[in-house]
């Protein structure tokens, strides 16, 4: 077990140590941006907000790409609603219709239809 | 007009910590210098002019403000990636998971134990700060290892001295407490 000396101390050395350890591909990365805003900051610019601009256009594309799945798959519940209700009127009907005292082939029948449309206004 | 020359040796100076101190935060290599870097041209566009004595307290609060933004767009981003696979269209983190391993210490570590020991006292450290929540973090790399009083790191951070000092003392709590798990006494 290794003890340190004091809190912050000992937290601030580690830390300091870690600064001189990154990565060196990093500490590259991050000596080539800054030469770069430094001394060309209207290329660091350009360069920058082009990078933020097509992550910004990416993410503004998901978004519709996500409304417009959305705004689907809100249509399709509705359709697939709307149909289910539809399948169970005709279900009903048929049901009336198999289950009825009539045969389902005297509501083909025009004399039975002008029947009931004459005992109907009556 | 400013010296570039001035003004590189600056950031020269600070751009290793501030790169930590992002990566700490957006946990992410190429994120963490994509923050640094705009908190570098927002100092350098903004206020080169000013006097350089003000640069460190004003390249923090730009950096400090440039990961909170980050935090916010992630925030945003993420909400949408769950709704996204929500509907099974989420895409996977895209981003480069490049290792956070570091370059083994320099020629002046002579003993392989302990250079080994040290690293891994070293990653142990990294991965309990952050652990820490945003703000304690903040407060206390601000406070302890930038060197900054409390004013300074209220006005860095954007909030009162009370809070700056709520948040170290529960952060030296917090590391103190986690570093303890690995055996590590403050």
């Amino acid at each position: 077990m290794k003890k340190l000396t004091s809190p912050a101390d000992s937290l601030v050395r580690h830390l300091d140590a870690l600064a001189q350890q990154i990565p060196a591909r990093a500490a590259n990365r991050l000596e080539h941006r800054r030469k770069q805003v430094v001394y060309h900051p209207e290329a660091a610019m350009r360069q920058h907000s082009s990078l933020s601009l097509g992550r910004r256009w990416l993410h503004q594309h998901r978004i519709m790409a996500g409304s417009l799945l959305l705004a689907l798959l809100m249509g399709g519940l509705g359709a697939y609603h709307l149909n289910s209700d539809r399948q169970h009127t005709v279900g009903e009907v048929d049901a009336a219709l198999l289950g009825g005292d009539l045969p389902p082939g005297a509501y083909t029948n025009p004399q039975f239809v002008q029947w009931l449309q004459e005992h109907a206004q009556q | 007009m400013t010296d570039p020359a001035e003004l590189d040796r600056f950031l020269a100076g600070v751009e290793r910590r501030a790169y930590l101190q992002a990566r700490f935060a957006v946990q992410d290599e190429a994120a963490a210098l994509d923050v640094v870097q705009d908190a570098m041209i927002k100092l350098v566009t903004s206020y080169r002019e000013r006097p350089a004595v003000e640069w460190p307290l004003l390249f923090q609060r730009i950096l400090q403000n440039t990961i909170k933004d980050y935090y916010r767009r992630q925030k945003v981003k993420n909400a949408w990636q769950v709704a996204l696979s929500t509907l099974g269209l989420g895409d996977r983190h895209d981003g480069d998971e490049e290792s956070a391993e570091y370059d083994p210490p320099g020629d002046e570590e002579d003993d392989p134990a302990e250079r080994l020991a040290q690293g891994q006292r070293l990653a142990i450290v990294e991965k309990c700060l952050q652990e820490l929540p945003l703000r304690q973090r903040q407060a206390f790399l601000l406070r302890y290892w930038e060197g900054m009083d409390t004013a300074q790191t209220a006005e860095a951070m954007g909030c009162t001295e009370g809070s700056v000092k709520t948040h170290c003392s529960r952060a030296v709590a917090a590391l103190g407490k986690a570093l303890a798990r690995y055996g590590i006494e403050l």
